[in-house]
């Protein structure tokens, strides 16, 4: 029977956030202390669970990619098959020689050669001294450095060694190879060498998980794939599925950003077009951006107001309400909630993506408080309404239209 | 289901209690080359290269010879200054070198062991190998300077006997510097204050030990504090092998050798907790 390579039952990991286990002996000393005199100080430690109950197998000669956002778990997922932390709970089995890859050029010492350091990036990957001897050779080859093997690589480019670094782990012979992302280095040629690599591992029918933001490595490589969301695997399925899942997760994770409910306010920062919430305005149509809030009552009366700025975090401009909000404003003790619309003309933003941060500013012009990355939303535009046959980006964390006269006049000569 | 051969299984806290030294073989070429590693990038771009390991004791003992020796008059049991000193800098230099050097290993270390797994004994093991190197240059300094003093001098005899006891000195340091390294090591990772003590502490070892006085100088009362210390008995040996300074401290010697035996396991367990789970808290 062809039992699964890779087993991984009930696995989770927990981390610690904040309290006891602080670094600081004086801190350690000082919780102690409180303990002792039995104060009743609450503990400001709270658990992250970074994976929760992780179950999957993998069979021989499959490649298992695996996906997910940030902070989904993954490279504690992979920390944890490299063997580089424990697992709180859990079980895993691996059968066979175990090499993963999370960096590139992992043990390379500046002052070293080259040549040294194939030796000691292999054996710190855990190849044998007689292993790297055989593949010296090919190793020097697929990095392309024949010339500089003598030279200590402080001296080299920064693609050298990163070229060096994927070359000896290449090279790696193992039945269980993790690799994460490290296909996103180097030019595009070494890339597509990287890929051929990839490909000609695959058909040797080692098994490889393989985690990746890049859709088309996934597509190109994988046979299944898994997507992690908030510690939990939930989806298992060909790459395409899942991919098709990841992109559905991401786009919802949009729009919770935008509806994110911030503190006793209740701020809720939204793009409207056309009467409804949308992320995916018209740049060449007015928009409205709604703040919508409740002033709690230890705060003074406020101006609402807001940044917007592009991916980059450049301002492209700010705008503050011309109006006063307070709680006070109603005797009846019901409480006020606040719609402030702002409008934005068609024809102004450029198509790109933007990020709201609102604010609330006292009379005399200080940050009562201030949510940044309240909303997140992608201007779109017509590419045929564009006046001239250009279709490139348009430079500018702006695009406004603007009354341009053109005149013509005669000068004798 | 029974684990087959070929079968890694993780689990918490999974696997023996200290390290396996089956895996250690399995790793010996990193061991190899990790020293290499230590010593070739230490002189590399210096002027004097391995020189260095030879002007630092010389340098100190000369040093010793005019501030302790000329100007403090501390007695050294009749034996030459210059030479007593250059013997009691033998062995300590080694200790102090190899936990100033390992004694942070993990903390030293932590982008390696963020990104792949080897025994992370490992590096300590290499850092404190590579220190024999400078130790041998040392010892062949000091072998250089005796058998010069030893044909000078009429009253100086070489004790071939006591010889034997060089090898036990040797691995008695060397473990009591392991077995202090891993603990300061797994210490460090849990307490980052203690990174900044070490260097002050190792400076300060250096005068509670008797290297630059004789133990006979301490009165009798004290004695027993001064024993206390581990490092004092094999130093106080190295010097009464060569220089017949003092008398042989049997029973210091075999308790600093007991503290060792029982250190070591003690450490290796310790610093093999630490490191398990050291990378969530790096």
């Amino acid at each position: 029977m062809d039992s699964p390579v890779i087993q991984v039952k009930g696995l989770s990991k927990e981390y610690r956030i904040g309290g006891i286990g602080a670094s600081s002996l004086r801190d350690e000393i000082n919780a102690r202390w409180q303990q002792m005199r039995g104060s009743s100080q609450e503990k400001s430690q709270s658990i992250f669970n970074a994976l929760n109950d992780v179950n999957f197998s993998v069979s021989k000669g499959e490649i298992l990619g695996i996906i997910g956002r940030n902070g989904a778990g993954k490279s504690t997922l992979l920390k944890i098959l490299s063997r580089i932390t424990e697992p709180t709970a859990g079980e895993i089995r691996l059968r066979g020689r175990v090499a993963s890859l999370l960096e590139v050029g992992t043990g390379f010492h500046p002052e070293l050669s080259g040549r040294e350091n194939i030796f000691l990036s292999g054996a710190v990957l855990g190849m044998s001294r007689k292993e790297i001897s055989e593949k010296f050779d090919d190793i020097v080859r697929f990095a392309e450095i024949e010339k500089f093997i003598d030279s200590p690589i402080k001296r080299y480019s920064s693609g050298m060694s990163v070229r060096l670094g994927f070359a000896v782990a290449a090279h790696l012979s193992s039945d269980i190879l993790i690799v994460d992302e490290v296909l996103a280095v180097g030019d595009v040629n070494f890339q597509e060498k990287c890929m051929e690599k990839m490909n000609q591992i695959r058909s040797s029918g080692r098994t490889i998980l393989f985690v990746s933001h890049n859709p088309i490595s996934i597509e190109l490589l994988c046979h299944r794939c898994i997507l992690l969301e908030q510690g939990q695997l939930v989806f298992s399925g060909t790459p395409r599925e899942t991919l098709d899942r990841y992109e559905d997760i991401c786009r919802n994770r949009h729009a919770q950003v935008g509806t994110e409910d911030h503190g006793d306010t209740s701020l809720k920062v939204e793009v409207w077009q056309n009467n409804t919430p949308c992320f995916q305005p018209d740049i060449a149509q007015p928009m409205t951006i709604r703040m919508s809030f409740q002033i709690p009552n230890t705060w003074p009366k406020v101006f609402p107001n807001f940044q917007l700025r592009t991916s980059t975090q450049q301002i492209a401009f700010s705008s503050v309400s011309p109006h006063l909000c307070s709680e006070h404003c109603d005797e009846k003790k019901r409480s006020v909630h606040y719609t402030a619309d702002c409008e934005i003309p068609g024809g102004l933003l450029n198509a790109e993506k933007y990020k709201i941060s609102a604010y609330f500013l006292s009379p005399n012009g200080l940050t009562v408080d201030s949510w940044d990355n309240a909303c997140t939303f992608t201007a779109t535009e017509n590419p045929s309404l564009r006046p001239i046959n250009f279709n490139g980006d348009w430079v500018g964390v702006l695009r406004p239209t603007l009354p341009w006269k053109v005149s013509q006049h005669e000068v004798e000569r | 289901m029974s684990s087959l051969p070929n079968e890694t299984i993780i689990r918490p806290s999974s696997g023996p209690k200290t390290f396996d030294l089956r895996e250690l073989m399995q790793y010996r070429d990193l061991l190899l080359l990790l020293i290499r590693r230590d010593f070739v990038a230490r002189y590399k771009q210096t002027i004097l290269g391995p020189l260095w390991a030879i002007l630092q004791p010389v340098m100190t003992a000369i040093v010793f010879t005019v501030v302790f020796g000329k100007v403090a008059k501390i007695p050294t049991d009749e034996a030459p200054p210059f030479l007593f000193y250059l013997s009691g800098m033998l062995f300590w230099q080694l200790f102090a070198g190899s936990v100033s050097a390992a004694g942070n290993s993990l903390q030293a270390n932590a982008t390696l062991f963020t990104k792949v797994y080897f025994p992370r004994i490992i590096p300590s093991l290499a850092t404190l190998a590579s220190q024999l190197i400078p130790f041998s240059i040392q010892f062949g300094i000091f072998t250089g300077f005796y058998i010069w003093y030893l044909l000078m001098s009429d009253v100086a005899q070489l004790h071939a006997l006591r010889l034997i006891w060089l090898p036990v000195l040797l691995l008695l340091v060397f473990t009591l510097a392991l077995g202090i390294s891993l603990t300061y090591s797994a210490l460090t990772a849990k307490y980052r204050d203690l990174n900044h003590a070490l260097g002050f502490l190792i400076q300060l070892g250096l005068y509670v030990t008797p290297v630059i006085y004789p133990v006979s100088q301490v009165s009798e009362n004290w004695r027993w504090l001064v024993w206390l210390n581990p490092m004092a008995a094999p130093i106080t040996t190295c010097k009464w092998i060569f220089l017949d300074a003092g008398a042989l401290p049997l029973i210091p010697l075999l308790s600093s050798m007991a503290f060792a035996i029982i250190l070591l396991p003690l450490s290796m367990r310790f610093f093999h907790r630490i490191q398990r789970t050291f990378v969530d808290t790096v």
